[in-house]
């Protein structure tokens, strides 16, 4: 064994010898780098060995190329199979030692070897292999220090079972016989494991004993303190007592000047704020979510609007998208702040814009605040009603109801009455006889007296219909306003999770509501504000489900679609109003946004995929257009689906000639249903109304109560409002001639003559704003418009131009005179934009780069890589790999070459060693004919002589 | 007591065969009397399937009689063949009376009884082959195809199941061989949209095998000898029949359901089976010129002749001109149409004045296009300027000063050399900036700026819908939701309503 040690310490000597290789410093060259970088990374080809990478590489080509080459013409093939042979790991000395064992191994396999088994050294009868596997004493690993030599084992256990128990003259046999070792051992370190937690309990145990006594002697110390001061003033007291024997009077004074010292200092109060004041921060409040709404109508979020107010070139910059501090810049931009900023690309756009936007906001501050103090009112009426009496209550509940009237009467002129008319009908139909209807009205009376002021918040839709069924109308939404008060938001944790709910369940009822029948619109009316209010409260989960529930009702419409071959179906009375919901509780003008995207979608799919084939198809249509025209006021956006729809109308209501028209799907240019909106007979004496959308939209209508010329006249009037507003929006689309052009020439073929002279006067008023716009934009000096602007005016007669000949075929002779004049002006005014002139297309222009200059380029936190710019993710990861795949390629080629080179040179050698063979050859057999001849000549000579 | 003897009949076993005899002359004058029962009918089936296949395959139905031999001469055993095949001719013609019957049920099963018979006969003949080797039972085959290919009843559901049996290459010859025969027949004739239809859906059925052989193998009777049959075997022979039943039926005036039909599968599985394609460009070039849904169909076909098979045709492009209306986007097969189109367009060698009026006349639908429309049209339009560099004017024309009154371009002119788009702007394009759909609206202010070099893949917009465009904005769950400012009074009276201009609430 000696032996073999000494073997192992000469080879790790001699590796270290190894290891130690001399570079030697001719084969190194460095590649020099020309600046010193900070921060750089040391690339890896800052130096390398030329020589003996390419020694490296024509030893490996020797391998492997030069081995194929040789054995190119060769169809046999030499295979070394010897131990590592191939492996390039193993030095020589390891290969044979392998190939040793290996032998070894397999004589041993030898039956009749004697000395096979190596013999085993064994102590007291036990082989000291297995006695050194627990050599190490064992030791706890969470042991402190101080206790370390507490873990181990006692030194009488130790005499006592280490090295089989030799040390102590103990009777060993006799214990080893009763237990296995291993039990034994097994014991100990449970004992010693018991004794370790002992120890630690105790120790636990002092702690909180010094502990308690610690508080208890901190308690005590305390006391101490105080009794001592007492003491001492006690005493001190005493003493004066015994001196003067009078107490000293306190004095008011000192009192008042104590008082004064402890008093709270008045902190300075806000100011009151005068109402102009109020009034003022409530415009500033309105014009800074009027500016966020334009933003996102233009599609530029707010951190758009942040980076983008960042841009400002100095004349000194890079134009390398580096920026100086912000804090550097602030007060710079600040300048800029009055939404001025983007003053070279469309300044006047948007002060134009701007001015109308304030006029707005004026009004609708107007609006606003009226609207704010009828809140407030409502709120203190309720607030009222939560004090007081059930009778009160009561009185409360009709002045509600007056106010709420008050609004209907705005919107419905005096048509009150026949919504009583109504209510009365549906109660009645409601129950079935007149005493059950008394019944029922005393039983109502007595809930009401009954309403109690608190109510738990529905946790589901049946809850909320179980809470409502029962109840009037007002009594509903006295029942709705309270649930909302009892669960405000601020009262208590999870109100606006149940408000929430409260939501989902209330929306849910109001589309329920509009499938009754007759559908309660006034209520549906009553329950908006509340809609609106407790969308205002948790705007994200409404929109969620407001979304669903338009999710839900486009499933069913395209259930319809999939089973009819992609024709619709015009829904309900519900989704109608739903999609009439969205526009009220979210802006439209967004460029893009969660609910009223997805809403204009459903809207436009059902315009463009229902035919239709009956009145109450076109009051539907129209409701949708007119939803279309309210979600593009503001953004003035454009919808095909919608014009190409009131086109179709326009066709459905003018005198068709034998040639066909050119309509748009869904429409048909031949088809029963093409007559729908001609007025047949005369009927000027028509009064023009608008529509009603309980009658006209109500799903179980008799088929023929609509065909009739008044409501014919009716949809008529709605289309040709509908259109003004249209061509008003539009106007300023660059294509508006193109979109209205076919309008014209239906407008043309219809029957105005027959209808009512109401319509003929509503429609010059359009035309006078429209005239004046038109001329305005002739005289304007377009030039110096932005170039966004400049196009946009002069083509919005590309959208017209189909209606122009829709129009002129609108059989007018027919209509009411209002109504025909009406048709005449729309006509004047399709043909006036189609007048209009434009420029054509132009991009904009690049800005000019500026001069670049000497100004460093300062990054504060510099990491030496060449930045990739903000290009989508797929576009980098195809560069990175085209530089990769450029990179590969470039290294196969290179080593191809070197292949080449190097079969080139052993070509070449192998040609030179044959060639230089053969010369020594030649020469051989020169020199033998020499010599032959030499001894021939010598011969003759010798013959000769 | 008459039905329990057909109900009996279901379950003979096989040897007592012979006892049945007599019953069957008695089941089939009953089926002739009770035409009417479904059941019974459908019993006798039963029985017939079974009865005759067992005598077809015993070879008992094979009769060989010297020629010119008297009926008072016949042993008792010929007499019986003889009255057997008598009963079995007369089994057939009931059967092919019941595949016109009025229930499904029987008419499926007398068409399959027959089709047995036709596949058992082919393996042992039942009337003594002459030299020709060919076991086909060729007349039978006749028998049934002229029932299928009635002129006054429609079949096409029962003809739908002949699809088992038209991988055969037999089948698919005699069919061939019937229809050419039976459309010299019609030649003169109009025949009726009923008989059309189910010659079609016949034709249709025939298929040819994935990997062609000169010669056929796959039979179902009995393999003919080598040499025995030489047109039935060639694979040749097979598209030349094939070829001229196509041009003889394509001939006919086909109702327009069944155009559409045709032309739907003509190019996938009609032309590359004929001996010449180009003999259907005469048919196709016709149906181009009709417009409308048919002319859109007849592109896919025509594309295949001018760009595999040499057609010049010289107003393509016109044609396809025309082809982009309004209602376009409306039909059925418009992802098949604008991907065509965009095959077509793909040439870099194409005219400048044509792209550009592609493009215009594209712009130009757009403006009434639905929303799904245009997330093809625009990224079209994009695709056809990039390709052609000269088009750019349509979108940039710095250099022009004055104002236009009107769009030079001419949306009525029918040619587009002279429709002068070059001249025109892509205004639409900027219209449709302020669509409401902000993808679109996205796209399109684009034009703002240089347009980017790399083509736009339109292979995964084709098939866009409204279904589609509503789950994208949908999908997302609602992490932001900005709400309106101004407090609602009500349903109508609101800030920006427009609504109480048409509309009141009740």
């Amino acid at each position: 064994m000696g032996k073999k040690k000494k073997n192992v310490a000469d080879k790790v000597r001699g590796k270290k010898k190894d290891s130690v290789q001399k570079v030697n410093p001719f084969e190194v060259k460095i590649n020099k780098q020309k600046h010193a970088v900070l921060g750089r990374k040391i690339s890896k080809h800052d130096r390398g060995m030329p020589g003996l990478s390419r020694s490296k590489g024509i030893k490996k080509r020797k391998e492997t190329l030069l081995q194929e080459y040789k054995q190119r013409h060769k169809s046999n093939k030499f295979v070394d199979k010897r131990i590592g042979e191939h492996d390039a790991s193993l030095s020589l000395e390891e290969k044979m030692m392998k190939r040793f064992a290996k032998e070894r191994v397999r004589e041993k396999g030898n039956k009749f070897s004697l000395n096979d088994a190596e013999e085993e050294l064994t102590h007291y009868g036990q082989s000291l292999s297995q006695i050194e596997k627990f050599e190490e004493p064992e030791i706890s690993d969470d042991d402190d220090e101080e206790d370390a030599d507490k873990g181990r084992i006692s030194g009488s256990l130790v005499t006592k079972e280490h090295f089989g128990g030799f040390l102590e003259d103990s009777n060993y046999e006799g214990l080893g016989n009763k237990q296995s070792w291993k039990e034994r051992m097994e014991e100990l370190i449970t004992k010693t494991r018991k004794e370790r937690h002992e120890r630690q309990m105790e120790k636990e145990k002092a702690r909180e004993e010094t502990e308690k006594l610690d508080s208890e002697w901190k308690d005590l110390v305390q006391l101490m303190m105080g009794s001592k001061v007492c003491d001492d003033i006690s005493n001190f007291v005493e003493e004066k007592e015994e001196s003067s024997s009078e107490k000293p009077k306190v004095d008011d004074y000192d009192v008042a000047v104590r008082e004064l010292k402890f008093e709270m200092k008045g902190k300075a109060s806000d100011r009151l704020k005068t109402e102009e004041e109020i009034a003022k921060e409530e415009k500033e409040r309105l014009e800074k979510l009027e500016r966020e709404r334009q933003n996102r109508m233009r599609g530029i979020s707010e951190d758009d609007t942040k980076t983008h107010k960042k841009v400002h070139f100095s004349a000194d910059d890079l134009n390398d998208g580096f920026a100086v501090d912000d804090d550097f810049r602030e007060p710079f931009v600040a300048n800029y702040k009055d939404g001025k900023l983007d003053e070279d690309d469309d300044s006047e756009d948007e002060d134009d814009e701007e001015e109308e936007e304030e006029g707005d906001n004026e009004e609708d501050n107007n609006s606003d605040e009226d609207g704010d103090e009828e809140k407030d009112d409502v709120e203190e009426a309720d607030d009222g009603n939560e004090e007081d009496e059930n009778e009160e209550d009561e009185n409360e509940d009709d002045s509600d109801d007056d106010s709420y009237d008050d609004l209907a009467s705005d919107k419905s002129d005096g048509e009150e009455d026949e919504t009583e008319e109504k209510e009365v009908n549906a109660k009645t139909k409601s129950t079935d006889g007149k005493d059950m209807n008394q019944k029922k009205k005393d039983i109502i009376e007595a809930a009401k007296k009954e309403l109690p002021y608190t109510f738990k918040a529905p946790e589901s839709y049946d809850d909320l219909l179980e809470l409502l069924h029962t109840h009037s109308d007002d009594d509903q939404m006295i029942i709705i306003a309270r649930i909302r008060k009892c669960h405000h938001v601020s009262l208590a944790e999870g109100n606006r999770e149940k408000l929430e709910v409260f939501f989902s369940c209330l929306l849910q009822y109001y589309c329920d509501l509009a499938l009754q029948l007759p559908p309660k619109l006034t209520l549906m009316d009553k329950l908006v504000p509340h809609l609106y209010e407790l969308t205002q409260g948790s705007p994200v989960t409404a929109a969620q489900s407001v979304v669903d529930q338009i999710t839900e009702r486009r499933e069913e419409f395209q259930q319809i679609c999939d089973r009819k071959g992609g024709r619709g179906q015009y829904p309900a009375l519900d989704t109608l109003l739903l999609l009439k919901l969205v526009v009220i509780l979210f802006p439209t003008s967004d460029f893009r946004h969660s609910v009223t995207t997805p809403a204009h979608i459903f809207i436009t799919q059902m315009l463009s995929q229902c035919p239709v084939r009956n009145e109450r198809d076109i009051a539907a249509g129209l409701f949708l257009s007119s939803l279309c025209l309210e979600y593009v006021t503001l953004s003035k956006r454009f919808i095909p689906e919608c014009t190409n729809f009131l086109h179709g109308l326009l066709f459905l209501a003018s005198q068709k000639s034998k040639k066909l028209e050119a309509v748009i799907p869904p429409f048909k240019p031949v088809g029963k249903n093409n007559d729908l909106l001609v007025v047949n007979k005369d009927s000027k004496d028509i009064s023009i109304e608008k529509l009603c959308m309980s009658k006209v939209l109500s799903t179980d209508l008799d088929r023929n109560e609509l065909s009739n010329n008044k409501f014919r006249i009716c949809a008529i009037n709605t289309v040709v409002v509908l259109l003004k507003e249209f061509i008003a929006l539009y106007k300023t689309l660059p294509s508006c001639r193109e979109i209205f052009l076919p309008f014209v020439t239906m407008v043309k073929k219809l029957p105005v003559i027959k209808y009512p002279s109401q319509l003929q006067v509503s429609v010059p008023s359009c035309r006078e704003i429209f005239l004046p716009f038109v001329t305005m934009v002739k005289k304007l000096p377009v030039i110096k418009y932005p170039s966004q602007l400049q196009v946009s005016v002069p083509s919005c007669r590309e959208i017209f131009s189909p209606f122009v000949s829709m129009v002129k075929k609108l059989p007018v002779i027919k209509y009411p005179s209002k109504l025909q004049t009406a048709v005449k002006d729309l006509q004047r005014d399709l043909e006036e934009t189609i007048c209009q002139t434009r420029r054509p297309v132009v991009m904009k222009q690049n800005k000019p780069k500026p001069l670049k200059t000497f100004e460093p380029k300062i990054e504060e936190v510099f990491d030496d890589k060449k930045k990739r710019k903000g290009q989508s993710k797929e576009l980098n990861e195809r560069q990175k790999m085209q530089h990769k795949y450029k990179k590969e390629l470039k290294g196969a080629m290179r080593e191809i070459r070197k292949d080449t080179q190097f079969l080139a040179r052993q070509q070449l050698g192998e040609q030179m060693e044959k060639d230089a063979e053969r010369k020594r050859k030649v020469k051989e057999i020169y020199q033998m004919l020499a010599t032959q001849e030499g001894d021939f000549k010598a011969m003759k000579r010798a013959k000769k002589s | 007591m008459k039905i329990t003897s057909i109900i009996e009949l279901k379950g003979i076993p096989e040897n007592a065969i012979r006892i049945f005899v007599t019953r069957t002359r008695f089941v089939l004058e009953y089926s002739l009397l009770l035409n009417e029962e479904p059941t019974i009918q459908l019993a006798c089936i039963k029985a017939f399937h079974k009865i005759f296949l067992h005598f077809i395959s015993t070879e008992e139905l094979l009769l060989t009689l010297p020629e010119g031999v008297a009926d008072e001469d016949l042993t008792k055993e010929e007499k019986y063949k003889q009255w057997l095949n008598d009963k079995y001719s007369t089994v057939i013609d009931i059967l092919i009376q019941f595949t016109s019957s009025d229930n499904k049920a029987v008419r499926e099963h007398s068409l399959c009884t027959l089709m047995k018979f036709v596949q058992q006969e082919g393996q042992t003949p039942i009337t003594k082959l002459r030299d020709r080797q060919v076991y086909f039972p060729a007349k039978l085959f006749e028998k049934i195809l002229s029932a299928l290919v009635s002129d006054t009843t429609d079949k096409q559901d029962l003809i739908g199941r002949f699809l088992e049996y038209a991988d055969y290459d037999d089948i698919r010859y005699y069919v061939l061989k019937f229809l050419l025969s039976s459309l010299k027949s019609k030649q003169q004739a109009t025949p009726s949209d009923v008989y059309l239809n189910n010659l079609f859906s016949l034709l249709e059925q025939i298929s040819f095998p994935q990997i062609e052989q000169d010669t056929c193998t796959h039979f179902l009777s009995k393999c003919p000898e080598e040499g025995a049959a030489p047109k039935m075997t060639s694979t040749k022979e097979h598209k030349k029949m094939f070829s001229h039943v196509w041009l003889d039926f394509l001939r006919h005036k086909l109702p327009a359901s069944l155009y559409k039909r045709v032309l739907v599968m003509l190019h996938e599985k009609v032309m590359p089976h004929l001996t010449s394609p180009l003999l259907l460009s005469d048919f196709l070039t016709q149906s181009y010129e009709i417009g409308g849904a048919i002319s859109l169909l007849a592109l896919n076909g025509l594309f295949i002749l001018v760009h595999k098979y040499n057609l010049d045709y010289p107003d393509f492009y016109e044609k396809l001109y025309a082809l982009f209306e309004p209602s376009v986007f409306h039909v059925k097969y418009r992802a098949r149409f604008f991907f065509l189109a965009d095959l077509f367009l793909t040439s870099s060698h194409l005219p400048a004045y044509l792209v550009a009026a592609f493009a215009k006349r594209l712009a130009h639908l757009s403006l009434t296009a639905p929303q799904f429309g245009l997330t093809v049209t625009v990224p079209f339009i994009y695709n056809l300027i990039n390709r052609h560099p000269n088009c750019k004017v349509l979108l940039h024309r710095p250099n022009s000063t004055t104002e236009v009154a009107e769009d030079p371009y001419l949306p009525e002119e029918p040619d587009p050399a002279k429709c002068q788009a070059l001249q025109s702007s892509l205004w639409e394009l900027q219209t449709l900036q302020n669509h409401i759909n902000p993808d679109v609206a996205r796209m399109c202010q684009r034009i703002d700026h240089p347009l980017q070099k790399d083509e736009i893949p339109l292979q995964d917009l084709l098939e866009t819908s409204y279904t589609e465009l509503f789950e994208k904005e949908t999908k997302k769950k609602v992490k932001h939701a900005s709400v309106n400012f101004d407090l609602p009074r009500g349903l109508l009276n609101h800030k920006s309503d427009r609504f109480a201009m048409c509309w009141t609430l009740t």
